[in-house]
């Protein structure tokens, strides 16, 4: 398949698909203030003190990058920091169960692995799991194309959110 | 947090961060003598300090500090600005790393607001309705004492309501030159020592507190500079003033606002205390020249005001003043890409 820049949608993209439109259209636009925001810097640092011993991050493409994996046995592995499972996670790693096996790759399972609240969270690749991808993808698509971002709507997460200073300036 | 370096010496990459060593140089006693780079590099530093690279939004360089390709390497690389200031205080340049967030989509709405001059008109009026108001209330914080400030006050409040009357940037600038006038000439019913009305003068300031009042608002814009890197608005493309004018031309639009009521009252706090005064500058052949202990009294106060926090209605919580610079830049996003009303800082006293 041939990508144009524009019709790359990474993992991250997918997650705030289903976390917050309006995050979601401001990021594809340019504007990203994470690389400023604290709880995302301590977000990295986690992905790189929990599982030091294994093979590290495998980048997938433009698409994004897979904390770690273990492909003999079929499983891809990812690392959150919440205390909650977040809404955008088995989105965001079940666009890439969708990647690898639609490229040749068989990998049956995804376990998203919360070290904070010691628990994990499995997602499986199934017929279903392919139809929310494909849903979701063209979600993105259709949103990022507006010509003014998703209306502003106050939620719970927003004081938590990277981007609560550029929505409620 | 900022680091000013108000010593000579040899900034340099060690390992992961960052190494200040000290040289002190002989006093200039003529700010034209250029003094040896040579000396600068042998001479054996008399203190050297290691500094932690992960904490530093923006580096402020006043004396003569030697750098190298190595070091500017790795600033890029933290995204750290460097702003250059010379003899005289005056800000000479700034070395701004690659972006950190690139929005062409965003550059594109802002020049498009710029050609259309309905939109351009009314980002200029927010920003000089906000600055005005910003002036209003510190002329009427003063003038609760004193009651002969309170024409001036009226007047400019009455001003300030002619804005929405203007059909081109020059006749805003016009209003708002008035007002400056009127705001400068107030001056000297709250800064005790002026015996004749203040006039504002630069290019060189012709006295000690002009000369302050230029150094101070260099300041506040490379606060904005520094902010606006931190955000996809292109600094290029400025609305009120002319986007020739600078390199970062919308910082000079942005801090407009907040020249009254953060460089104008720190430096009011400043004078009246007799913190810094007449004594504190040297006349150079070009403006005046702050003495070293001055500069660093006022550097510790400007960075203690960026610090310093408010309660913010609009985000149910405190937020610092440098806080704010960022939060109006985002403001000037939303009404770009939204078109949500912009409205520029107001400060009640």
């Amino acid at each position: 398949m041939e990508f144009e820049y524009e019709e790359i949608i990474t993992g991250q993209e997918i997650s705030y698909l289903h976390i917050c439109e309006r995050k979601l259209w401001l990021f594809r636009h340019g504007i990203r203030p994470e690389m400023e925001y604290g709880n995302v810097q301590i977000g990295m640092l986690i992905g790189e003190k929990s599982f030091s011993r294994e093979k590290k991050e495998i980048p997938l493409g433009e698409w994004g990058v897979l904390d770690w994996a273990d492909f003999d046995g079929g499983i891809i592995h990812e690392t959150k920091k919440g205390r909650s499972p977040g809404h955008g996670d088995r989105a965001q790693v079940g666009y890439y169960l969708w990647l690898l096996n639609t490229h040749g790759v068989r990998v049956d399972q995804a376990q998203i692995h919360y070290p904070v609240i010691r628990k994990t969270d499995v997602v499986e690749w199934n017929d279903e799991c392919a139809r929310q991808v494909e849903n979701d993808i063209m979600t993105v698509r259709d949103l990022v194309r507006r010509e003014t971002p998703p209306p502003l709507i106050r939620k719970g997460i927003c004081r938590k959110c990277a981007y609560e200073e550029v929505c409620f300036a | 947090m900022n680091l000013y370096l108000t010593n000579s010496g040899r900034l340099r990459r060690k390992d992961n961060t960052l190494l200040f060593e000290r040289v002190t140089l002989p006093d200039e006693t003529d700010c034209d003598d250029e003094i040896e780079s040579d000396t600068l590099d042998e001479v054996t530093a008399d203190a050297k300090n290691a500094l932690p690279v992960e904490t530093i939004d923006a580096i402020y360089i006043f004396r003569e500090v030697t750098i190298n390709s190595k070091l500017m390497i790795f600033l890029a690389q933290k995204h750290i600005p460097v702003h250059f200031f010379n003899y005289y205080g005056h800000h000479s340049g700034t070395y701004l790393p690659h972006v950190e967030q690139l929005s062409g989509d965003l550059v594109i709405r802002q020049a498009a607001a710029y050609v259309d001059m309905e939109t351009r008109m009314k980002i200029c009026r927010s920003l000089l309705d906000a600055t005005i108001h910003n002036i209003h209330s510190v002329v009427g914080y003063y003038a609760r004492r004193n009651p002969m400030l309170r024409e001036v006050k009226q007047q400019i409040k009455d001003y300030g309501e002619t804005l929405c009357n203007a059909s081109n940037p020059n006749e805003l600038m016009g209003i708002e030159g008035t007002v400056r006038r009127l705001y400068y000439g107030a001056w000297s019913g709250w800064l005790g020592d002026m015996k004749t009305n203040f006039q504002r003068t630069y290019h060189p300031p012709e006295t000690p507190l002009n000369a302050l009042v230029s150094f101070v608002n260099s300041l506040l814009y490379t606060a904005f500079v520094s902010e606006l890197y931190r955000t996809a608005l292109y600094p290029g493309i400025s609305f009120l003033h002319s986007p020739q004018s600078r390199r970062f031309s919308l910082a000079l639009d942005l801090t407009e606002p907040f020249k009254p009521i953060m460089a104008d009252r720190m430096i009011f706090r400043l004078w009246n205390t007799h913190s810094i005064g007449d004594r504190d500058f040297m006349k150079g052949t070009n403006g005046f020249v702050l003495s070293d202990p001055s500069r660093r009294k006022i550097l510790a106060e400007w960075d203690a005001l960026l610090r310093d926090t408010i309660y913010l209605k609009s985000l149910d919580r405190s937020v610092s003043y440098r806080q704010l610079l960022r939060l109006d830049c985002y403001k000037l996003i939303n009404f770009l890409l939204e078109g949500r009303d912009y409205h520029p800082f107001r400060m009640e006293y």
